[in-house]
């Protein structure tokens, strides 16, 4: 029996296919603020926002109050959460389109590259 | 000027509940300088600024019903700098970011005032009617922070006071 156990494991992992489980990334939304305003996470990370306001906000990406349609999300109110796999390395900007003062960055580092 | 001074109680009431030994670093008129500010301290600031701007909000508002645009213009850039001092009083106790959001949150509600006032002068019906519809989103927005800052005020009941 324990011959069998060993033989199913060896083959499991022989057979399983690598997956690599996202990492992820937590930005709470408190006081109308996007916390932390800034991050910087490797390709491939899954950004979570977790709204704490009990009013609607958006994760709208975009820079000076204009979307540029990458990303968005509404959160429809307290407890309400938005996610967003980033695949691409790049600068990412982001605003709550109903309180236009609430903005955020994302940069998205190649692999094994992130300083957060 | 409902709408102006129901929040003025609400938001000491809830800093004063959340922050019994604030420390505050305010600036200007009412503040104490750079020192450790105990909570009746800060409470007596931010009633001195509430009172400030509801006064100069009566002011603005008048002069702006009146025509009176210099006296109007002298009001309204008191009234924001009273706005920053109380954004800063927010800061001291709850963080820099979330005074800016106070910032940004109260200059709101005076800029629909001023529509509304502005309506009013120029018998602007429609633009009257656009300034209460934003002032009563305004009123869940605020209740909202308020809510934020201090689960003791429910979001829904604060929009309603307000």
């Amino acid at each position: 029996m324990r011959c069998l156990r060993h033989a199913w494991l060896s083959t499991w992992l022989v057979v399983a296919p690598r997956v690599r489980p996202a990492a992820a990334q937590a930005v709470s939304i408190h006081l109308f603020q996007f916390e932390p305003k800034a991050i910087e996470v490797p390709v491939g990370t899954l950004v979570v926002w977790d709204n704490g306001d009990d009013i609607e906000h958006t994760v709208t990406s975009g820079n000076n109050e204009q979307t540029d349609g990458r990303f968005g999300g509404t959160l429809a109110g307290k407890g309400t959460r938005f996610t967003m796999p980033f695949e691409e390395p790049g600068d990412y900007s982001y605003f709550c389109d109903r309180h236009h003062f609430m903005r955020g960055e994302i940069r998205v580092t190649p692999s094994g590259k992130a300083g957060n | 000027m409902r709408l102006s001074l129901l929040p003025t109680a609400l938001l000491v009431g809830g800093l004063t509940l959340t922050a019994p030994e604030a420390r505050a670093q305010m600036s200007g008129d009412h503040a104490m300088p750079a020192a450790t500010m105990s909570s009746g301290d800060l409470r007596v600031a931010l009633n001195n600024l509430l009172a400030e701007h509801a006064q100069l909000g009566l002011t603005a508002t008048a002069a702006a019903l009146g025509g009176r645009s210099a006296e109007f213009k002298a009001a309204a850039g008191a009234l924001d700098a009273n706005s920053v001092q109380l954004s800063q009083a927010i800061g001291t106790v709850y963080g820099d970011g979330a005074g800016q959001a106070f910032l940004a949150l109260w200059r709101k509600h005076i800029g629909f005032i001023v529509d509304y006032a502005t309506g009013v002068a120029k018998k602007d019906q429609k633009m009257q009617d656009k300034a209460v519809n934003d002032l009563l989103a305004y009123t869940k927005d605020f209740g909202a922070f308020l809510s934020s800052a201090n689960p003791n005020l429910p979001t829904d009941v604060v929009a309603e006071l307000v």
